[in-house]
């Protein structure tokens, strides 16, 4: 019984001191810091600013021009039904970033088990999930989704799930590495050697070790999603007006008179979307090396 | 010998993911709400009768799995089926359509490779210099920026602004179809699709110069007195081609994704812009030969790119 308690005390004490040191060289990479900064203010304002100004994305006001210019009362102006840009502009980010979000966790849900078992069980099993993976890999996932979301009906909900879904060889991937070295290693034979079971071999020592290029690829995959669906959306097969998203207002800047007479409209959402992406690449890159202990930053 | 196992092996890997893309495809489209006979067979007026007889000559009274083998069956033989939309043989659609695409992704990675290559190479040699930042940021600002972004970017200030380049197709409407017309055109956007890969390539190709300048035969190669240019280019690049190779491979599956969203906002008259069309179209037969023409595309580039793989590295061995 002591025995137990000192090592789980010895345990608690040598992940703290993990944690605070991958703190600590997180908060020195400087670009990182910056780009969660900006990530959190983006989030904080595309969910407190429409409510703050009460904006509404959804209603034609028949006061203005359609696809009026900047005014006080439209800060971005109006689109061509008269609906207010800004409006539109926030609540499309909302989707946009809510977008990619859950279409990662969804690959990550979907992946991070078949990555496992075709680490830990090898054999066929292992081979039919990484040639699948390698099949998937090796198609443009932008046709399929094309393909797919056309076959359902667009819509948010259709697009994140399809996003979601394509994205799981990705962490099958990097799991699977992970997983065929930590299954060789002593604390996994010390496990199977006392009888544990499989299951509990695989989610209690040897998924807490993939922590760390899961999240890595976790930030990766959020980007990519984001730019899948603005790109989806662009094309008119994302998501549908009257919801907005960076992308289908972007779908407008499709007319040649709208890029070039209001620049406001479009200009917005684009460089909102760069601005994400790079913030996102950047916090990714920024936990690779704070996780890595071994690197010198 | 050796070599030629290798290619047939491969070719037999090639198989079964092929066969596996061409059953998703018929899987999906058979998922699809409206029947085809719905839509071949437009009429209110039929009778039920001759809706069975229609059912039964387009044979969709057979169980799925031999639908999918009569599709497979006139597919290996060229046929693609016929459009829903223009009523044209698939095939010869395709055949129209694939030039320009090869064209258009052939020119972006010539735009790539050379703008990325001094990039990186620079980066590398002197790595923490202005050169260096210079081409890390534009690496990090390529792999960020969204295709169809870069493209509204491009028209409005190449077309719109300054009206150097036209923003859509492939010739102007006068009729007259020249070559120096055709790379006018050419230049926005494959440009655009470049813009990505560049991002992507700098850092490849910073990351694997960097390993091998640190290496001990391009040490050797200084000790014993070369120049600086030979040592880059005899001993440092030709070694550090290899992972860029597989770099190539990995990025064929975007430049087509890159391909769909670029061609349909410059009109340009590829296999993407067909599939968009399609696809808005609801046009089945030509969205499944596209697709099954894509996935013959790039298996046909990641064998060209194990080929090559082998051919600059002899010491692979199979």
């Amino acid at each position: 019984m002591t025995k137990g308690a000192v090592s789980r005390d010895g345990r608690e004490i040598a992940a703290n001191s993990y944690m605070k040191d991958v703190i600590q060289r997180f908060s020195k990479h400087k670009l990182a810091m910056i780009s969660l900064v900006v990530l959190v203010a983006e989030v904080l304002l595309v969910i407190l600013l429409p409510m703050i100004l009460k904006l509404d994305p959804y209603t034609t006001d028949y006061d203005t021009f359609f696809g009026a210019g900047p005014s006080a009362a439209h800060w971005l102006g109006t689109d061509d039904i008269g609906r207010d840009s800004f409006a539109r502009f926030l609540y499309g980010g909302r989707v946009s970033l809510q977008v990619g979000i859950i279409s990662a966790v969804i690959s990550l849900v979907a992946g991070v088990p078949l990555g496992l078992v075709a680490g830990y069980y090898r054999g066929i099993i292992e081979m039919v999930i990484m040639r699948l993976a390698d099949i998937f890999m090796s198609f443009p996932s932008m046709v399929l989704i094309l393909v797919l979301v056309s076959v359902l009906r667009p819509s948010v909900s259709t697009v994140t799930v399809v996003i979601g879904i394509l994205g799981w060889p990705r962490f099958a991937r990097t799991i699977y590495g992970n997983v065929l070295s930590a299954r060789e290693s002593e604390y996994v034979e010390a496990a199977r050697a006392i009888g544990t079971k499989d299951g509990a071999i695989m989610t209690r020592y040897i998924l807490p070790n993939t922590f760390a290029p899961v999240l890595i690829a976790f930030t990766f995959r959020a980007a990519q999603a984001i730019i899948t669906e603005s790109s989806l959306s662009f094309l008119g097969m994302g998501v549908q007006a009257p919801e907005a998203s960076w992308g289908n207002i972007l779908y407008q800047a499709q007319s040649i008179s709208v890029l070039a007479t209001r620049p406001w409209l479009w200009m917005p959402p684009g460089v909102a979307l760069l601005i994400t992406i790079l913030c996102i690449n950047f916090l990714g890159d920024g936990i690779r090396d704070a996780l890595d202990t071994k690197m010198v930053i | 010998m050796n070599r030629f196992r290798y290619i047939i092996k491969r070719l037999l890997i090639a198989i079964p993911t092929f066969l596996g893309i061409t059953v998703l495809v018929y899987l999906l489209s058979s998922l699809t709400p409206s029947s085809p006979l719905e839509i071949l067979f437009n009429d209110p007026m039929a009778t039920k009768e001759q809706m069975a007889a229609m059912e039964k000559a387009l044979g969709l009274d057979q169980p799925v799995y031999i639908q999918y083998l009569h599709w497979l069956g006139s597919l290996l033989g060229g046929n693609l089926g016929t459009s829903y939309r223009t009523g044209l043989p698939v095939a010869s659609m395709i055949a129209d359509r694939i030039g320009p695409t090869l064209i258009l992704t052939g020119t972006a990675m010539a735009i790539t490779i050379i703008i990325s290559l001094p990039l990186g190479i620079m980066a590398a040699y002197k790595p923490y210099s202005g050169w260096d930042y210079i081409s890390s940021g534009t690496s990090f600002v390529g792999v960020a920026m969204p295709n169809f972004f870069a493209a509204l970017v491009f028209i409005y200030l190449f077309n719109v602004k300054i009206g150097w380049f036209p923003s859509s197709g492939m010739y102007d409407s006068s009729g007259v179809r020249t070559w120096g017309m055709f790379f006018h055109h050419l230049v926005l956007p494959s440009s655009v699709l470049a813009i990505q890969l560049i991002g992507s390539l700098i850092r490849q190709c910073r990351g694997s110069m960097m390993e091998v300048l640190q290496s001990d035969y391009v040490r050797t190669a200084r000790a014993k007195g070369l120049l600086e240019p030979p040592v880059l280019v005899r001993h440092a690049l030709r070694n550090a081609w290899i992972p860029l190779v597989s770099w190539f491979g990995m990025q064929i599956p975007f430049l087509i994704g890159g391909a769909v969203v670029t061609e349909q906002i410059f009109g340009w008259p590829g296999l993407g812009s067909l599939m968009v069309q399609s696809i808005n179209a609801r046009d089945y037969p030509a969205i499944m030969g596209i697709t099954v023409v894509i996935a013959i595309v790039v298996l046909v580039g990641n064998l060209l790119v194990d080929l090559m793989y082998n051919l600059l590295d002899p010491r692979i061995r199979y």
